[in-house]
């Protein structure tokens, strides 16, 4: 079973997911949009570049997303995607990465349960969480 | 590093993760209400058995996930958390069991890009994609 999050985008998910594939050091392993699917003949013309599934593989996890054709699109809230790593230094450039342009919830700091802990929301409009504990 | 979904509730979350550890067949290794833990202190009477931290492991991966405190829940949207499983029985059992008292936005079915597709949102507000790329 694999476990991933699925993450939705109104039209920037090409950009946000070449970020994150640049920030997480990850690789995107599929990429296609609605005009290069087999739904092409029932999107309108506008929305043949907007992503209809990719796949960003970082070490053995994926994340995944696309763009929903509207009115589907709702703005992303009420989760995080949640990074936990054990290097502060790589914590913290991942942090900066993810919030720039964006918008930060909790400041990168020490907590009583992590050695740097931080929120943001990054500017395509997905919420993070980033963990560094030591042990992990 | 990890990444993971990491889920927020508005006073259900304990009940949503025993729920996600018997469908998904994982094991909650750590639930923290906030009267044990370091911020009981400065927590409201009436909030001091919300979960301020739960971590669900399913084989290698895990889901987390807390209650927001007031007024921060916002309700879960724009985004799913994908469940890609091998066998489609599976993906029947897993998909019936997450829809259970929620809402199906797309029943499982077959697609083009896989044997079994679905798309629910659960009794508790998460929203799920349930996957498996072999058909009957």
């Amino acid at each position: 079973m694999q476990i991933s999050p699925y993450l939705n985008f109104d039209g920037q998910c090409a950009e946000a997911f070449r970020t994150y594939e640049r920030v997480l050091g990850g690789k995107i392993t599929f990429m296609q949009t609605h005009g290069e699917s087999p739904m092409a003949d029932q999107v309108g013309p506008e929305w043949k570049d907007a992503v209809m599934h990719t796949t960003l593989e970082v070490g053995d996890q994926v994340i995944m997303g696309s763009d929903a054709p509207p009115p589907h699109f709702e703005k992303p809230q009420g989760f995080s995607v949640s990074i936990v790593l054990g290097d502060p230094a790589e914590a913290e450039r991942i942090f900066a990465g993810l919030s720039e342009g964006g918008q930060i919830r909790m400041p990168m700091q020490k907590t009583f349960w992590a050695e740097r802990f931080g929120m943001c929301v990054d500017r395509f409009g997905i919420p993070w969480i980033v963990n560094c504990d030591q042990s992990s | 590093m990890q990444i993971e979904p990491y889920l927020f509730f508005d006073g259900q979350c304990a009940e949503a993760f025993r729920t996600y550890e018997r469908v998904l067949g994982g094991e909650i290794e750590m639930m923290q209400a906030n009267r044990d833990s370091p911020v009981a202190g400065e927590t409201p009477p009436n909030q001091l058995d919300r979960i301020l931290h739960v971590s669900l492991r399913v084989g290698g991966q895990r889901i987390m996930g807390s209650d927001a405190p007031p007024p921060h829940f916002e309700h879960p949207q724009g985004f799913s958390v994908s469940i890609n499983v091998e066998e489609p029985a599976d993906a029947e059992r897993i998909f019936a069991a997450l829809s259970e008292g929620g809402q199906v936005r797309m029943p499982l079915q077959k697609t083009f890009w896989a044997g079994r597709f679905g798309m629910c949102v659960d009794r508790f507000g998460t929203p799920w994609m349930v996957g498996c790329e072999k058909g009957d």
